[in-house]
């Protein structure tokens, strides 16, 4: 069996607005090949954090390693989906235009775009089945669309570890299994999945393995072993809306039949 | 028809349009406002520096005045944590009474400094500084010939950055994510903002410019089509703005300066009430279309 390597890790990063911190020592390392979750109750820096392993944020200290080497080294390898309220839809930009910002990169900014960039980008679209508005104004598009829109960008950038922010969030149910059938496609081919979630319904589902988050790591590991009811306890106290989710969960847990239906999901 | 002033207003016009598009996206409409305002304590520090009322030092107090102003707007945005319009607000009306102060100060030993004069000129009055050669050869007023190379620059450096302008405008955080520096585009921008806005109102006063930086622009955006066509859009309707303004001001016999910004404000209201009406029509048509499927899609999601 192939050895997996280190994809990315993080090295006691803090990292506080205004004195008050975001992150503090967090401490990890993610292997290569898995679907990542990152989840956290609401500010618990779960943007914070992607946005510092992919150095768009200077971390107070610590520090970021990708693939062994410093974050500057292998920007290309590296794919970005923020979040969808971060921008300003009503930008005049086509489906076309915005999924080739995906081709673009530091060192060719000055240059025209090439035939295999095209190619690249017209095959994007068409994986998030977007093709038929690929003319279209983004901002006559629906919430799904658009996330659709920002995955082809992503993928446009044939990078190895994609980072997700929220991808499932405001999306329909049709959006929803494209993503998930994407993120199968590119586990198998070996790619490495980071995504901030906030859904602890569909974490085991979705993850393989799971960082759970409240300014320091609570845990991190496999789905089963770190969706504890003390890890969540940890994260998420005090939070009661999402604390009756948490039993919710814990409930189904307990229930023989719903056992059954979790293990054969993880299975597949 | 006096080709000197059109030409300088069309070239001011453009300078500002380009840019304004861009301040526009990300919006900082108001900063070619701000910037014109904040210059003042820069062209009175200059003049105490140089001693003398020549233009070009002047001109570079005037600009670096402007860059700081950015920096500082940028500086209460970020630091501060204060919303972007207040940072404006707080920036360029505290350098102005700076500037007020000073001049206040300086002009008791009898300087004639007026910031009415040294900062607004007139676009009426542009053919009084003109450019001669060989005593007789007449090229046209000094301000078109300023703006001429600031428009070479403008567009060369718009268009071989134009994915960076695009990119780092639509989405900072994902230019970020790529390495690209989007702070050093955005002084970029600033710089040429600073840079137009200030050899723009000396020689044709404020209202021109910061107009012109915004009611084109906002008129393409209404048309929304692509990041290329809102810029040639802009200089469409800047160039009928500079015409038809030019033309209704000598009809009535008015301000050259106030004609151009009225036309273009009654365009951009003719494009508004059109694209309602094409709108209407569209909806009436294809209902099950576009908005129809919203609609729909917003149910699936409550």
């Amino acid at each position: 069996m192939k050895e997996r390597k280190v994809a990315v890790e993080a090295h006691n990063i803090t990292v506080a607005y205004d004195r008050q911190p975001v992150l503090w020592e967090v401490d990890f390392e993610m292997n290569e090949g898995n679907i990542i979750g990152i989840i956290g109750p609401n500010g618990s820096g779960k943007t914070t954090l992607i946005k510092t392993l992919m150095g768009v944020i200077t971390p107070d200290s610590g520090y970021v390693e990708v693939f062994g080497a410093e974050i500057n080294r292998v920007r290309d390898q590296i794919a970005y989906v923020p979040q969808r309220e971060s921008v300003d839809w009503d930008f005049p930009a086509s489906v076309y235009d915005v999924v080739m910002m995906g081709r673009f990169r530091k060192n060719n900014l000055f240059h025209r775009s090439n035939t295999n960039d095209r190619k690249i980008v017209r095959e994007s679209i068409e994986k998030v089945g977007m093709t038929p508005y690929i003319n279209r104004q983004i901002g006559q598009l629906s919430g799904g669309q658009q996330q659709r829109v920002f995955l082809a960008r992503s993928l446009a950038q044939e990078a190895d570890i994609y980072f997700m922010d929220e991808p499932f969030v405001g999306v329909d149910a049709a959006t929803e299994s494209a993503i998930l059938e994407l993120m199968t496609t590119m586990k198998n081919l070996g790619k490495t999945l980071i995504i901030v979630h906030h859904d602890l319904q569909t974490v085991s589902e979705y993850f393989d393995e799971v960082l759970l988050l409240n300014t320091r790591v609570i845990d991190y590991g496999p789905v089963n072993s770190v969706l504890t009811d003390d890890n969540l306890k940890a994260a998420y106290g005090g939070q009661l809306n999402v604390l009756t989710k948490v039993g919710d969960l814990l409930k189904k847990r307990e229930f023989p039949i719903r056992e059954k239906e979790f293990k054969k999901r993880s299975k597949s | 028809m006096d080709i000197g002033i059109v030409f300088t207003a069309l070239f001011v016009a453009f300078n500002c349009g380009i840019l304004g598009v861009f301040l526009m996206l990300r919006k900082m409409a108001m900063v070619g406002d701000a910037i014109s305002h904040s210059v003042l304590p820069g062209i009175v520090i200059a003049y105490l520096i140089a001693g003398t009322r020549a233009s070009f030092p002047m001109l570079i107090g005037a600009a670096a005045m402007g860059l700081i102003t950015t920096v500082l707007i940028e500086f209460l945005t970020k630091k501060a944590r204060l919303q972007n319009d207040a940072s404006i607000g707080i920036s360029f009306t505290w350098l102005f009474a700076i500037g007020v102060i000073l001049i206040a100060v300086f002009t008791k030993g009898g300087i004639d400094l007026d910031q009415e004069c040294v900062l607004y000129g007139d676009i009426a009055y542009v053919n009084l500084d003109k450019i001669i050669v060989d005593g007789n050869l007449y090229l046209g007023p000094r301000a078109m010939w300023n703006q001429i190379p600031v428009f070479v620059l403008i567009s060369v450096v718009i268009l071989f950055g134009f994915r960076g302008w695009q990119i780092t405008t639509f989405n900072p955080d994902y230019a970020a994510s790529m390495g690209i520096s989007v702070s050093r585009w955005h002084y970029l921008l600033m710089s040429m903002v600073s840079l137009v806005t200030v050899m723009a109102f000396e020689a044709v006063g404020a209202i021109l410019v910061v107009g012109f930086m915004i009611i084109p622009p906002a008129t393409a955006y209404l048309i929304n089509s692509k990041l290329k066509m809102v810029i040639v859009l802009t200089l469409v309707f800047a160039t009928l703005s500079v015409l038809l303004g030019y033309r209704l001001a000598i009809y009535f016999n008015g301000s050259i300066a106030g004609g151009m910004i009225s036309v273009a404000g009654i365009i951009f209201f003719v494009i508004w009430c059109l694209q309602q009406m094409v709108k209407k029509l569209l909806v009436a048509r294809s209902d099950e279309n576009v908005g129809g499927w919203l609609v729909q899609e917003n149910k699936i999601i409550r």
